[in-house]
């Protein structure tokens, strides 16, 4: 017995092709795995098993002259076709066999029209199975759910080339507006899409596109694809355009926080800070710091969700919120360097971009040194001086190449 | 009534009536910066929502403004910094508030306009960034569109050299490149008296906030050799409107940037081991 899968397919030519493609084989088409196995077998059957399994196919009218050899079961009519069939062919046990045929259980049917309480507890546990197989109830999966095609168009320049970057994102739009409205309808958002290039020297130039978050919106993905084109460098001219989806998963609604006052808000601050991530790059961070003994080593900034921050989900509580506001030490990107003046071996002034400053009040040092086991020593002296206009600055002297650097300052 | 005699009315009213307050100082909502002492002078006790408020920072203002986004979203609202200079130091960002750390200037300027018109901000930080007259004019108008109280913070320290001002005394007037400027010009002196009194984005509660730190104000804990930490300082706050300056002081503490100790973490300990030369 072969299996065939032939979801989709127009079942009465591609079962009567296969009958005579195949040559002497029985063909039986069903929606249940039992039925078709007894449509099957049964097909050359006695006449008159024949003459009530064709009429059992006539009643639904929507296979009307079918071969000999091959027997289609309309949908929905398993359980009835099955009622038909000797229960032999549901191959029980010979001692289950000898049993059934002793009560008078000689088809399906009459074996289905039984409760299962009671066939389970005179047959057993075989018989209860018999007893499912009988309704046409077959538990048997044969073959996986075919996935939905993933949404995608393409475009080809047939006659022509493009080499103007403004005029494929005028036929990525066509493309991407189809894709997005299946999406819609399907219920589903895209994670990635990948967007490809067929080139005049015969190579594919393709991208994958992620957003900052699973979307639907053409905006989203149109602001994507003109962003990569915008900065688009192929060795040749294009001769197409395709997008295809990558990934997509449930469209799915957040729950709501009574409390929140910013909740009405989520979806315009999530499409906020995607469209922000999807044109200038990571640019919404959170900072992770460790105990680097260097401040300016000590800080990794991680990119944060937009979800995240559209469902408020970091919100600070009350006594932190009002906790003092202290000052607090602001770096310089990277330390500058100055020109600094001593007086008995401390800074007196410094000399930055703009001229002198002078230094009133000056703590320190603060020495610290290390880094030379991974070849990268560092020695300072730390200061933190108070200019003549007030600011709290801290600088240091590199005593590996004696030179003064700015590092930061209080704000 | 011409533009000279409005200015000349408006005068008149202010030496008349010094305390009085132009009504929508009470029915502007506000963010309040938490600072008791600062929203105190402030109109309607706040940064005002869906308006421009140029800050001018001489010293405290990250402190405070941080201290603003923090409690903004304490309450629920979202709060958002646009770190245009990248200066932040992460040991010291709080949870709560959005920080966005762009590449650069015009960066920077797009963040703070995309959050301001996605109506989900109650307060929106533009730092490290000096935009010119069209870009005021933009964020101003993103501002009141998507009811944010916008604050951009100037002539920040790092950017001495280029537009910082020594003092409140010989602070230059403000270039009136914004709308919320002019405002500002106008309750000073009619520097530009041609144009009309009424601002085109009804912008009369914006706000020009100046905060200073005397260079003596400073609280030291003594160490060994004089002074080791900087415990607290007084931060002098000006605010200007129109019809409005005020001045209020401030304690303010100072947060300590712990060094910590580099060692060796493979160093053999000699402890006990017997030197050259010398007997065990």
């Amino acid at each position: 017995m072969i299996w065939a899968d032939v979801r989709g397919l127009p079942v009465r030519e591609t079962a009567e092709r296969l009958r005579r493609t195949a040559g002497d084989v029985r063909v039986g088409v069903a929606g249940v795995p039992v039925a078709a196995e007894i449509a099957a077998r049964w097909a050359d059957g006695p006449s008159g098993a024949v003459a009530r399994r064709r009429a059992v196919l006539s009643a639904s009218g929507r296979f009307p002259g079918s071969e000999v050899g091959v027997a289609i079961v309309p949908p929905g009519a398993d359980r009835a076709f099955v009622a038909e069939a000797p229960v032999a062919l549901l191959e029980p046990p010979p001692s289950l066999l000898a049993l059934l045929e002793g009560t008078g259980l000689l088809t399906c049917g009459a074996l289905a029209v039984l409760s299962r309480e009671a066939v389970e507890v005179r047959l057993g546990a075989q018989g209860a199975r018999l007893w499912r197989l009988a309704r046409a109830d077959d538990p048997r999966r044969l073959f996986q759910r075919i996935p939905p095609l993933r949404p995608h168009a393409s475009i080809d320049f047939v006659e022509y080339v493009i080499t103007d970057p403004a005029r494929l994102v005028f036929a990525a739009n066509a493309l991407i507006t189809p894709i997005c409205e299946e999406l819609v309808q399907r219920g589903e958002h895209a994670r990635s899409m990948t967007l490809s290039l067929p080139l005049a020297n015969g190579r594919t130039w393709s991208r994958a596109l992620r957003p900052g978050r699973p979307t639907a919106s053409r905006e989203i993905w149109l602001r994507l694809i003109r962003s990569r084109l915008e900065r688009l460098s192929v060795p040749d001219a294009v001769n197409g355009v395709a997008v295809e989806v990558g990934a997509t998963e449930p469209a799915s609604v957040r729950q709501g926080d009574l409390f929140d006052r910013g909740f009405g808000s989520a979806s315009a601050v999530e499409a906020a800070l995607s469209r922000l991530i999807g044109e200038l790059g990571e640019v919404v961070v959170r900072p992770e710091n460790d105990a680097h003994p260097l401040a300016e080593r000590r800080t990794s900034w991680r990119t944060r969700d937009p979800i995240e921050i559209a469902d408020n989900r970091d919100r600070p509580t009350p006594p932190e919120a009002f906790a003092e506001t202290p000052l607090t030490l602001q770096l310089l990107p990277e330390p500058r360097e100055v020109r600094v003046d001593l007086d008995a071996g401390r800074p007196h002034r410094y000399h930055d971009r703009t001229g002198w400053r002078s230094l009133t009040v000056v703590a320190g040092p603060d020495r610290m040194s290390g880094g030379w086991w991974e070849d990268d020593a560092y020695a300072r002296e730390y200061y933190r001086c108070v200019t003549g206009d007030g600011v709290l600055v801290w600088i240091y002297r590199d005593a590996s190449r004696d030179r003064w650097l700015l590092q930061g300052w209080w704000d | 009534m011409s533009a000279a005699t409005a200015l000349e009315l408006r005068r008149l009213l202010e030496q008349r009536f010094p305390d009085a307050l132009p009504v929508t100082y009470g029915t502007t909502e506000t963010v309040p910066t938490g600072v008791a002492f600062l929203d105190s002078i402030l109109p309607s006790g706040g940064l005002p929502r869906g308006r421009l408020t140029r800050w001018r920072a001489g010293g405290g203002a990250t402190a405070l403004l941080r201290g603003a986004c923090v409690r903004a979203s304490s309450h629920g609202e979202r709060a958002a910094w646009v770190d245009g200079a990248r200066v932040i130091a992460g040991a010291s960002w709080p949870p709560g508030p959005v920080l966005l750390r762009p590449a650069g200037e015009r960066e920077a300027l797009e963040c703070a306009e995309v959050l301001l018109r996605s109506t989900g901000f109650a307060l929106v930080i533009l730092a490290g960034v000096r935009p010119n007259s069209m870009a005021h004019w933009r964020l101003a108008r993103a501002a009141r569109e998507g009811g944010a109280a916008l604050v951009v913070v100037e002539g920040g320290w790092w950017t001495a050299g280029r537009a910082r001002s020594r003092s409140s005394a010989d602070a230059p007037a403000f270039a009136p490149d914004s709308r919320v400027t002019e405002w500002r010009v106008r309750a000073l002196g009619p520097r530009r008296p041609e144009r009309s009194l009424s601002s085109p984005s009804g912008g009369s509660a914006a706000l020009d906030i100046e905060t200073r730190i005397e260079a003596g104000s400073y609280r030291w804990r003594p160490g060994p050799s004089g002074p080791a930490l900087a415990e607290s300082v007084r931060v002098r706050a000006r605010v200007r409107a129109s019809g409005l300056e005020r001045i209020t002081d401030f304690q303010l503490p100072i947060a300590v940037h712990e060094h910590r100790l580099s060692l060796d973490a493979g160093l053999a300990d000699r402890r006990g081991t017997p030197r050259p030369g010398r007997p065990a």
